[in-house]
This record gives C-alpha cells, sequence and structure tokens, in this order.
C-alpha cells in the first residue's frame, strides 16, 4: 500500500514538473520603447509615435491609456519618403533624394529643422556622436548613381555638412554603436571602425550566400540580421569576426 | 507588297484598338470584376501557433522579445533570450500588416491602411485598445484599378475604404470600364 502511494506521489511530482516545462514562462520586460531596423517606417520618441507615409510624416501623442491622439500631420514636398530614424529627441527622414533631420518645437510639435540634399539614390540613415551615416543605393532601385555611404558631421543639426563618401556597392540597411558601424552591402554584413570619421575602417565582413542582407538591428551587444529570405542572429567581436549564431525559425 | 499592305492594315487596326470608344454600359449581369475591400477580409486579430517564416519583413526587439513581420499576415513571437536557440512561440496573425513599435507593452501596427493599438502586456490575453480607421495612405496593399484592361468592373465606392484586390466574377449593370 505505502509502494503504491509513494509511485502514485512520484507520477504526480513528475506530472507537476513536465507542465511546467511545457507552460511557455517567457514573460519578457515590455517597460519602455524597443528598437526598429533602419528601414522602419514606424518610430517612437518620447511619448510620439511617428508613422512615414510616402509624402507625410504622422505624429500621435500616446496617452497614458495608451491610445493614440493625432498631433499633426506633417506634410513634405517629396512622395518618396522611405526610412525614419529616432536620434535622442531628434528624428531622421531617408528619401530617395535627401535626408531631413527633425526636431520638436516648444509645444511638442514635430517640425523640420534642416535638410540634406545627395545624389539620388535610396536611402536609409541611422546615427551615433553627432555624426549621421547614411548609405545610397541605386541597385534595385530607380536611379543610376554612385553607390556610396557619406558620413555627414550633425553636431550642428541646422546645418549638416558631409565628411566624407565612402565606395560600396549594393548597400541596405545600417546600424550603429559607439565604436561600429555595421552596414548591409556587397552582399553581406560589414563591420565599420568608425572612430575616425575621416578615415572609416573595414573590420570585418560575411558574405551570406543565396540571400541578400536588408537590414539589421544593433542589441545588447549582438546583431540581428534580416535578409531577404530568413533572420539571424549574429554575433561580432572587437576584432571584427563576425558569426551566425543561429537562424530564427 | 502584300506583306505590306497587310503591315498597314494591321497599323490601322492597332491604332483603331487604341482609340476604341468605351462600349456600353450593359443593364444585366455581365462577367467583371469586382473589388475586395480591406473591410472584407477577415480582419479578426488573433494569436495562432508558431507557424514557419516564409517572408520576413520589418523586425522589432524589445529586450529578450523579437518580433518579425511576416509581410501581409503578422507577427512572429520570437523568444530570444537564449540568441544561440531562440524560440519561436507563437504567431500574431494581423492581416495586411507591414510595419509596428511597441511602447510599454502597447503594440502600434498596421492593418492594411488602419491602425491598431493592442495592449500585449499579456500576449496570451492580448487587448485591442483602437483601431484608427482608413488613416494610413500609401501602403503596398492598395489595388484601385482591376489588374487586366478590356473588362467592365464594379466602380469602387471610396467609403467602404481601400481596395485589397479584385475578383472576376458575374457583376450586374455595371458602370465602370477598363
Amino acid at each position: 500500500m505505502l509502494q503504491i502511494k509513494r509511485i502514485l506521489f512520484l507520477v504526480w511530482v513528475v506530472l507537476v514538473f513536465a507542465c511546467e516545462s511545457d507552460s511557455n514562462d517567457f514573460n519578457p520586460s515590455l517597460g519602455g520603447t524597443g528598437t526598429g531596423g533602419s528601414l522602419a517606417k514606424f518610430t517612437i520618441v518620447g511619448d510620439n509615435l511617428l508613422v512615414l507615409q510616402s509624402g507625410s510624416v504622422i505624429q500621435y501623442f500616446i496617452g497614458a491609456d495608451g491610445d493614440l491622439v493625432l498631433v499633426r500631420e506633417l506634410p513634405f514636398f517629396a512622395s518618396n519618403l522611405e526610412t525614419i530614424f529616432p536620434y535622442g529627441d531628434k528624428v531622421f527622414i531617408g528619401s530617395n533624394d535627401q535626408v531631413y533631420f527633425l526636431g520638436f518645437d516648444g509645444d511638442n510639435k514635430l517640425d523640420l529643422l534642416s535638410s540634406y540634399r545627395h545624389i539620388t539614390a535610396c536611402d536609409p540613415v541611422v546615427a551615433a556622436n553627432g555624426i549621421a551615416f547614411s548609405t545610397l543605393r541605386n541597385t534595385g532601385c530607380r536611379f543610376n548613381s554612385d553607390e556610396v555611404l557619406d558620413v555627414i558631421d550633425i553636431s550642428n543639426i541646422e546645418n549638416p555638412q558631409l565628411i566624407k563618401s565612402y565606395q560600396t556597392e549594393a548597400p541596405y540597411g545600417l546600424t550603429v554603436n559607439e565604436q561600429n558601424l555595421f552596414v548591409c552591402e556587397r552582399g553581406g554584413v560589414a563591420m565599420h571602425d568608425i572612430s575616425d570619421p575621416q578615415n572609416i575602417l573595414t573590420k570585418g565582413f560575411l558574405e551570406f550566400t543565396g540571400e541578400t542582407p536588408l537590414d539589421l538591428i544593433h542589441t545588447q551587444g549582438y546583431l540581428i540580421v534580416r535578409t531577404d529570405k530568413n533572420i539571424y542572429n549574429m554575433s561580432y567581436t572587437a576584432s571584427g569576426v563576425l558569426t551566425v549564431l543561429a537562424k530564427v525559425e | 507588297m502584300r506583306t505590306k499592305c497587310f503591315l498597314f492594315l494591321l497599323t490601322v487596326f492597332a491604332l483603331l484598338g487604341c482609340f476604341e470608344p468605351p462600349p456600353e454600359f450593359p443593364d444585366s449581369d455581365i462577367e467583371g470584376y469586382k473589388p475586395i475591400y480591406a473591410s472584407d477580409s477577415n480582419n479578426t486579430v488573433e494569436l495562432q501557433g508558431a507557424r514557419s517564416i516564409d517572408n520576413p519583413g520589418q523586425i522589432y526587439v524589445k529586450g529578450e522579445l523579437l518580433l518579425i513581420n511576416e509581410i501581409g499576415e503578422g507577427l512572429h513571437i520570437i523568444d530570444n533570450s537564449d540568441i544561440s536557440s531562440p524560440q519561436n512561440l507563437g504567431f500574431l496573425k494581423v492581416r495586411g500588416s507591414e510595419n509596428m513599435a511597441l511602447k510599454d507593452g502597447v503594440l502600434y501596427i498596421n492593418q492594411f491602411n488602419s491602425l491598431l493599438v493592442i495592449d500585449v502586456n499579456d500576449i496570451q490575453n492580448f487587448n485591442i485598445i483602437a483601431k484608427h480607421e482608413d488613416v494610413l495612405n500609401g501602403n503596398s496593399y492598395e489595388v484601385p484599378v482591376p489588374p487586366v484592361s478590356g473588362y467592365y468592373f464594379e466602380c469602387v465606392d471610396p467609403s467602404r475604404g481601400q481596395v485589397i484586390g479584385w475578383q472576376l466574377t458575374t457583376i450586374n449593370s455595371p458602370k465602370c470600364y477598363r
């Protein structure tokens, strides 16, 4: 009798533990704002959701209940707006002939601060430490022009200045941390040392065969890479060794 | 000579084809295109089991949570706490979705040209806070005219929202032609 009780108890213990490991206890902390890729069209700056349309940006205020209140729709004379990227309390918009720099006025309304005209191409833009990086691509895009990585001084955001243009091939999305710039280009992912903007050095490159990296996010010391077919987690070392850790599937 | 004459006639007919006047509009049943409105599609937002990533679009990260847009279908929900072994946990079906952002557990995502506000703090029991209808434009789903010319079609009723496709079927007394 005791034996049976003991067995039943064991079975019960096993069942309880089996249930526990089965049930999904993934409970990520969702406070604050996350990070999108450089090709994103939605972004959040402070308590504002900014939605990029082809010819305008819609600014919504996010209320305490999470719902949206329309603040304004800022129209552009262009109809080719492609990417939106938050940088502190500033916002960058990439279009196919200009980079627009925006900020919030005294009434917390989004407004245009300046723009930087470049050769006509397709261009996401990111920034770190007062320097903006924009890739200009014509591969699979509209126009025949040089494909470059532009490095732009935005320490005075009212008056952006080109520091240098670097030649590249088929660049798409990009992401940046304090020391490094990661770019989807030349059919792979490149890692560049940006400590001297006048002299950007390529530290590493990982080619992707049979697929094209399009966009990437740098987060917590690793990269999430989106290609035309798949999503990968990627690691990098300070010396520039890029490694695919896993395919998300 | 005969070939030249034939070519000339062919050219004339081809040109005539270009200037063909719009046909009479029949007051009866006829084969033609009927618009499919975004509001017709099954726009229920629901949590489904994990599915394979076939056509990835925008990506979004919040800590250990990775969201991947399956273009036009919804969001893959990925537990990325072990980056060497990400876990595909499920799929939030949002038809027509392409873009998203997240703040304080609230997801902002488009559904065709509408903007949804969804509380995902407890994803198993997500809650749609609001749906802002028809506030967006310029998404890639809009198809304002039928795909093929030479057909009657049911004129678009703008009050029914965005047209996302066309169905060849029998329509009655069409007033549009392309």
